[in-house]
This record gives structure tokens, sequence and C-alpha cells, in this order.
């Protein structure tokens, strides 16, 4: 089972969305990083063959996904970034007819949307109309119709988006129970969730790949690149323009900085463990501040 | 699935609409019944040439918006893009269900209209019909007229509004289609002169109940015609969509 995208590129008007992208990605969490119009969701969507790349293509067992058509949509899971529903619609009746877009009709649909609904914490309000449900509970629903069809490839942008802390971890622990036996490829900002679940981490820049690793490669790599430090207010208003800042914490007069830096930035500086957030501010040389 | 598409169609202002129309109706032949009480079932055989076909334009647009649409306003797209029938199929059993609800909706105005004429019926009647043969077989010809005329106008209207993906876009063409027929005056028209074309190419002629042909092969001709422009709305559809994907 492996998806391969191949030298895949996509233009709009005049503007590159994706630059020869190449990848394969086989079982397993693979987590999607980077700052927004990096092009991620323009990748999520050429992967579920919803867009045609302008050059390349994606193959799922050497076969392109666009000839394989029905059958790869068969064995696809799919939430989209803007994740809607029908208002009118009730969330069971909801799943039954995405279930009967993807061939679950019957007793089938009904069991398989009643077990979907238990799982993401919908059970109770199966039977109340969307347009009452908050964005969190809509995302559930979308996050349960992704896994209506007992998708192979579970493709996700930003699922936990929206979602509370404990519906963030009850969301992982259903990913990685799933991960086994199928490729899942999630983007989302909300860092942490790549840094416990992703197998492999792909960061996104301007259209192009710039790193294909696991998380532990990707941060043994940044080991002695980050560096805490207190300095006075002054010299922090001074000097913070020139850091690639990832955390500041304000202490009366004090200010306790975080930054990523290839040498030591101060004579001040402490290196310290290096975490996905740091990895982040690395590559996208993210001005937080 | 042609089930949860069919219930997507019965909404509020389907019976709303619908109410509305036959109310107006019952109205107009209260009128004739108090003041032309001959002529109440000549008037029933004129439902269908401007309210009934109006309303029945008005309703096809609704559904076509509703079925062809609402995955746009509701962000539901993606996902049934990426489902496993949601490209071709879904469009076939949504054309379907729209074909079948335009139907009921017709046999409904039609059972209605019969009913409210008969009620107000009290005394025997001369009737005036455009063709000769006996007025049941008018009647039935009237409304296989309106059925075709209304499935040919959803198809067409159907591949417009899935290729554009906008209500108002799919009203402004629609209607100026269907709407020609009504402004072209019927005693200038020749036949094959452009006003001919304008009255009785777009649907609505025989949405209005009215005869398209009175010879085989002028139907033969409106045949050929119809499929060619279904065919120019299908492929229209599909290059718009395309595009539209590509932007």
């Amino acid at each position: 089972m492996i998806l391969k995208v191949e030298n895949v590129t996509k233009k709009y008007k005049d503007t590159f969305a994706l630059k020869n992208i190449s990848c394969e990605l086989s079982k397993g969490i693979y987590g999607l990083l980077g700052p927004n119009g990096a092009g991620k969701s323009t990748l999520m969507r050429i992967l579920t063959d919803v867009l045609a790349p302008t050059s390349g293509r994606v193959t799922y067992d050497s076969t392109d996904i666009s000839i394989l058509g029905e059958n790869y949509r068969d064995i696809l899971g799919y939430l989209p970034q803007e994740f809607g529903a029908y208002k009118s619609f009730t969330a069971e009746k909801f799943l039954l007819y995405v279930g009967a877009l993807k061939g679950i009709e019957g007793k089938d649909a009904v069991i398989k949307a009643d077990d979907l609904l238990d799982l993401v914490g919908l059970d109770s309000v199966k039977k109340k109309k969307i347009k009452g449900f908050s964005g969190g509970m809509v995302q559930r629903v979308g996050i349960a119709q992704a896994l209506l069809n007992d998708p192979k490839i579970i493709i996700l942008d930003e699922p936990t988006a929206g979602l509370d802390p404990n519906e963030r971890i009850r969301f992982r622990n259903i990913l990685s129970g799933l991960s086994k036996d199928k490729i899942i490829i999630l983007s989302t900002h909300i860092v942490s969730d790549i840094e416990y679940i992703a197998d492999e981490v792909l960061l996104i820049k301007e259209g192009e790949l710039i790193q294909k690793k696991t998380p532990e490669k990707l941060l043994s790599e940044m080991n002695g690149k980050v560096w805490t430090m207190i300095l006075d207010e002054e010299e922090y208003l001074r000097n913070k323009d020139n850091f690639k800042l990832v955390n500041t914490h304000h202490q009366q007069k004090r200010v306790e900085i975080r930054l990523v830096s290839e040498n030591k930035p101060h004579e001040n500086a402490v290196s310290v463990l290096p975490r996905m957030e740091d990895i982040y501010v690395y590559y996208f040389d993210h001005n937080i501040l | 699935m042609l089930k949860l598409e069919l219930q997507k169609l019965f909404i509020k202002p389907y019976f709303i609409c619908s109410f509305a129309v036959l109310s107006l109706w019952t109205f107009i032949l209260y009128n004739t019944f108090i003041w032309t009480p001959a002529r109440i079932l000549q008037k029933s055989l004129d439902f269908w040439g401007k309210l009934g076909s109006i309303a029945l334009c008005f309703i096809i647009l609704m559904i076509v918006t509703r079925l062809f649409i609402m995955d746009v306003n509701e962000n539901t797209e993606d996902v049934f893009n990426a489902a496993k029938f949601g490209k071709g199929k879904l469009f076939k059993i949504r054309l379907k269900a729209g074909i079948i609800f335009i139907f009921i909706t017709v046999l409904l105005f039609t059972w209605m209209n019969l009913i409210i004429s008969m009620y107000f019926n009290r005394i025997s009647q001369d009737l005036t019909i455009p063709l000769s043969i006996s007025v049941p077989s008018y009647y039935l010809l009237q409304v296989l007229s309106v059925i075709i005329g209304a499935i040919s106008f959803i198809i067409c209207a159907s591949c417009i509004c899935n290729g554009f993906k906008s209500q108002s876009i799919t009203v402004i063409i629609c209607g100026l289609l269907f709407g020609i027929s009504y402004i072209t005056r019927s005693a200038s028209v020749n036949k094959f002169s452009i006003h001919w074309f304008l009255e009785r190419g777009f649907f609505s002629y025989m949405m209005r109940g009215k005869i398209l042909a009175d010879s085989l092969w002028e139907m033969a001709f409106w045949i050929f015609w119809h499929c060619m422009i279904s065919c120019i709305a299908i492929i229209a559809g599909k290059k718009v969509q395309l595009r539209r994907n590509e932007l």
C-alpha cells in the first residue's frame, strides 16, 4: 500500500501553489506542517483527486489515482479544511447520506453511523439537527464521515480545529488506533498533535516540500539550536527583532525568552531540549511577536 | 440515495409555493364561476398557459438550486467529490430526483386543477380546443406536453446550475430562456423565422401546455432541436465545471 506523489505542480493563473513535490507514503501517520498559504490544503485536495495537478501525478500502488477513480475514492476518507454539513439534517441522517455516497446503504450504514457517532461522542445528539451544533460538534461529524467507509487512506485537513483539549486527545487516540494498517495524512496548526502521533513530518514552505523526516530525527537535528535566557526588558526590546523567538514570558522587568539559533545568541543563553514548536519556528521563520 | 435526495426537495417553500398557486387558481376559477360560469372548463384548460407554467418554472429553479448549489453553500462539495459516487453518479441521481419531483408536481397540479374545475362546473359547457380530438385526449396531450417540457427544462437547468454552481447565473440564463416564449407574439410567428425559434425553442412553449408541432416531421425537428440544446447544456456545464476546478 503505497501512495506516491510524483513531481506534482499546481499553478493558479501565475501563482505556484505547489512546486514539483515528490514523496512516497506508506502505512503510518504523516503530519503536514507549514504556514498558511504554504500549499498544504492544495496538496491534500490533489491527494483526494478532488483537484487535478497542473503537472505530475499521484499514484496508488503504481496506478494513477485519476485512472483508479471510483476504486480509489472507495478507500479514501477525507475531511476538508472548511468542513460543513447540511444544517437541516440530523447528524445521523447526514452520515447516512454520506454513507450512501460512499456505497454503504441499509442496515450496514445505520450500524456504522451509530458506531462512529458513539466514537466521536455525538451519540446522544444524533437525532438533533446540525444547525444547533457548535463548531466542535460539526467538526466531529466531519471526522465521523471521513471514517464511514473504513478507508485505507485518511486525509484530514486541520481536523482538530475547534475541538477542546479533551476532544483533541480523544481524536489523537482514535487516529493512533487506526494507523496500523492505514495511510493517515493530517495537517494542523496545533504542532503538539503532530508531535504526539505522527510517524513522519512533512514540512511544506511556499509550495515546496522542504523536509520529510520522523519527528525524532527532526528534533535530534535541532539539538544545540534551541536556547532560553532571561534578559532585562530594555535589552530584550533592543534585540528581539534579531531573534527567532519561540516564546516570551514577561516577569516584572525581566523577560524569559525561548528562541532558535544556529549559534549561541547571548552569553546568558542556555541550550535546552528542542520541541516541535521550535522546529516550526526554525523552518518557517515565524515571527510570533 | 434517491430517497434522501427527494427528501431534500420536500421543503416548506415548495409547499407554500404550491399552496399559493392553487389558491390563486381557485380564486380565478371562482371568479369565472361567478361571472362566466359557462367558461369554467375552458378556463381550466388555460391553467398551464401562464400561472401553471410560471409556477413550474419557479419550482424547477428552486429545486435545481437546492439540488446542485446546496453543497457549495453548506461547504460539503469537497467531501462529496471525494466520496466513491460523488462525482458522476451523484449528478445522475440528483437529476433523476429532480425529474421525479417535477413529474409529481405536474400530476399534483393537474389533479388539483381538475378537481377544482369539476367542483365549480355546474352546467354543461361547450369547449373550443385547437385540435380535432376529444376533450380528454386534448387534456392528456396538454399534460404530456407540460411533462416533456418540464423534464427537458430541468435537464438543461441542472447542467447550467451544476456547471456554474451559482444561483443567480442559473436564474438569469434559465429565466431568460424560459421568458422568451411569453414575450414573443404568436401572431407574428412564421415557421423557421427567428421568432418561431424564440417562441418554441426553449422548453417553455411545451410547459405552457401548447402542442409544439402539427406534423410528424416538425415533431422530429423539435425533438432533434431540444436534444441538441440539452447536449449543449451538458457539454457547457462540464466545461465550466472543469474550468472552475482549474481556477
